[in-house]
């Protein structure tokens, strides 16, 4: 009773979520993380670009290599260039002293001439030092509009891979793990119904998750089917 | 580390705190920052975090600093007490590539290193009609250095061969002569180390150290477009070297006339030598190459397969070796033999095949056509097999095509439920252990709609 009067304000205290290999479900992306685990024993100049439609797990697999790396007590870097486009380019000069460089979103920054001859000049430079490079984008290189061929032209030598969705068996894992770090419990039959219900892509499922989170703290509730209807009006 | 790794966000720890090195001497913890953002953002955000953290962890009186620098650079720059050549800090930096031929101390303060990649030679060239009149002058100039032909300017667009043109011409001459000073770099090292010598007052030393080279091989010239101040540098460079027969090589994407940005006089100069152009492979050419690289790579190769690559990656060699990469990539992780099969599968991620755009109508259309019955079935109620099937071999299939949800999935097959897509995406999958026929269909209209 007390409960409907007044419902309890959830406090918003984003969870501190790891981006590592062990908590990456993989799906049909086994050569993906098997090539990217020890991408530091690639040979020089072998560098990775891996693509995939927003929510696939680029970004997850980037910071991976990144934790990856700090296990293995090796410097790297990560480049969310969305974000970093609106600082100048100096962001990245002399990073090649960096063990491994990891440079997500490329997309953000085709048709940008300072950015686009910058990250050529760091690919070079990367090829001189040895480190190494992977990097994420939403679309194929050849459908990148980078407008400076050297760029794209080393991009294209990279080993290319394509992220591929997870399918719904795979999506159901994914759903109960990160249901649990945020301490809700999802049953198998709660996870397959939000499943069979929402659209079947990663971040859409984040999304109900986050909704579901936060009315199931603000009326004291467990996730179950019943409340799930009731919030999602499925 | 650990405390701030436990601290801070993923991204915010894995952007600016993983590429810090940490040097520790006595007293002094000494944080080192690649570039100056980075350290003012550092400084900015985190340094009285860190510093609060290593005063919890330790008593003694430990003093912070945060520098420009890195560890391999510091170690593999042996620079002299007045430390004036920072300029070359970066061309001795190399951590694990192993293609340098030279490594000997020049004059002044500068040691260099060759820069040349080894496995750039002539042997490994591979000759065709578009770039046989390019390689035949590389190795002309190799065989008489300083001679008749000098500058050597090489010109075409990307990926066509000509970084390894000028590789070559080093290697054979370091062949001929191992204590031969060879210079390979790109043009936009040569701007930093001026700016930096600029900035260091060396000057003398960085003009001393280029024009005290034998060959000089600039990669990419057309990045000094723009750049006036390292134009007058490199032009009073070139001359000091062209007077004393010391050979150089140029790359560009362009004729030299058209290079935008660049002086007169550097573009006239860089014509009174020898102008070549390397144009993009012909389809022989490129399963050539292939197969080169196969043998480089110690990989079977079928013919066909070559071809196939080939066929469909015809821009420029680098991407043709970014597809031979990716099928070697496959072939170790799967264990399987290459034939042309496995490199379509392979290619699918570099090709985008899939990328074309794959609509739930587009899925019933094509197994309408391919069941040979009316689209309007698709959405009818009518649940005879002969439409029953094919509707829900397509339910399967934008299931698996599609990120809709199922009960958008429903809507879209004249408003079902999507329990009724549930129950289609079972029966078809139960059935493609079962019936032959129906694997094969699904199969064959699984290439259709993502070929």
């Amino acid at each position: 009773m007390i409960n409907s009067l007044f419902p309890q304000l959830p406090l918003h205290f984003p969870v501190r979520e790891e981006l590592t290999f062990d908590n990456f479900v993989v799906g049909k992306n086994r050569a993906i993380t098997e090539q990217l685990f020890q991408c530091e024993e690639l040979e020089p100049g072998q560098f990775v670009y891996l693509w995939g439609e927003l929510g696939v797990g680029c970004s997850h697999l980037l910071q991976a290599c990144c934790h990856q790396a700090g296990k293995k007590s090796r410097t790297s870097m990560y480049l969310p260039l969305d974000e970093l486009i609106q600082f100048d380019a100096s962001v990245i000069e002399g990073i090649e002293s960096v063990d491994l460089v990891c440079v997500d979103h490329i997309d953000a920054i085709a048709g940008h001439h300072h950015w686009e001859t910058a990250l050529f000049h760091l690919f070079n430079r990367l090829l001189d030092s040895g480190s190494g490079l992977v990097v994420a984008a939403a679309n194929p290189v050849r459908l990148l509009n980078i407008s400076l061929a050297d760029l794209a032209s080393r991009l294209s030598a990279c080993l290319i891979y394509q992220v591929v969705a997870l399918d719904d068996d795979d999506l159901l894992p994914l759903l109960q793990q990160r249901a649990r770090s945020k301490g809700i419990e999802l049953n198998a039959e709660v996870g397959q119904f939000i499943i069979n219900r929402c659209r079947r892509s990663v971040p859409a499922l984040l999304d109900v998750l986050e909704q579901l989170d936060h009315n199931a703290l603000s009326a004291g509730r467990r996730v179950t089917v019943p409340f799930i209807k009731k919030v999602m009006q499925w | 580390m650990d405390r701030l790794e436990g601290e801070l966000p993923v991204q915010q720890f894995n952007t600016w705190i993983r590429p810090l090195q940490v040097k520790i001497d006595d007293s002094r913890l000494c944080l080192l920052a690649p570039n100056r953002f980075v350290l003012d953002w550092i400084t900015q955000r985190y340094l009285q975090r860190i510093n609060e953290i290593v005063g919890e962890l330790d008593h003694s009186a430990i003093t912070i600093e945060i520098v420009i620098g890195s560890k391999n650079a510091e170690a593999k720059a042996k620079l002299k007490s007045d430390v004036k050549s920072g300029a070359s800090a970066r061309v001795l930096a190399r951590k694990n590539v192993q293609p340098v031929r030279v490594n000997e101390k020049s004059e002044g303060v500068i040691e260099h290193q060759s820069g040349l990649n080894k496995s750039f030679t002539f042997k490994s060239f591979v000759e065709g009609k578009s770039n046989q009149i390019a390689r035949a002058a590389a190795l002309q100039i190799a065989k008489n250095a300083g001679g008749a032909y000098n500058p050597l300017f090489i010109y075409g667009g990307v990926g066509l061969g000509k970084t390894h043109l000028m590789h070559a011409v080093g290697d054979f001459m370091l062949n001929q002569n191992p204590r031969a000073k060879v210079v390979y770099l790109h043009s936009e090292r040569f701007v930093a180390d001026m700016v930096k010598s600029l900035q260091l007052n060396a000057i003398n030393e960085f003009k001393r150290f280029y024009r005290s080279v034998d060959a000089l091989l600039i990669d990419d010239i057309q990045f000094f477009a723009g750049k006036e101040r390292s134009q007058e540098e490199f032009f009073h460079t070139f001359n000091a070297l062209l007077e004393r027969n010391q050979q150089i090589i140029m790359t560009c994407d362009r004729y030299p006339k058209e290079i935008s940005g660049l002086e007169e006089r550097l573009k006239s100069r860089f014509g009174w030598g020898l102008t070549v152009a390397v144009d993009p492979p012909e389809l022989e050419t490129r399963v050539a190459i292939l197969m080169k690289k196969a043998e480089q790579a110690n990989i079977d190769l079928p013919n066909d397969a070559a071809f196939f690559i080939a066929q469909k990656i015809s821009s420029n060699v680098r991407e043709l070796e970014g597809g031979l990469k990716r099928v070697i990539a496959s072939a170790h992780f799967t264990g399987k033999k290459i034939s042309t099969e496995f490199v379509r599968e392979s290619l699918k991620d570099l090709l985008a095949l899939q990328d074309k755009m794959i609509s739930i109508e587009n899925i019933q259309r094509t197994v309408a056509e391919y069941y040979k019955i009316k689209m309007a079935d698709m959405l009818s109620k009518r649940r005879s097999r002969s439409v029953a099937r094919p509707r829900q071999v397509a339910m399967a299939l934008s299931k698996e095509l599609t990120r809709h949800s199922l009960p958008e999935i429903g809507d879209v097959f004249g408003g079902r439920d999507h329990t009724t897509v549930i129950h289609a995406c079972r029966k078809i999958k139960e059935l493609q252990e079962s019936n032959a026929d129906i694997r094969e269909d699904y199969k064959n209209l699984l290439r259709l709609l993502t070929a």
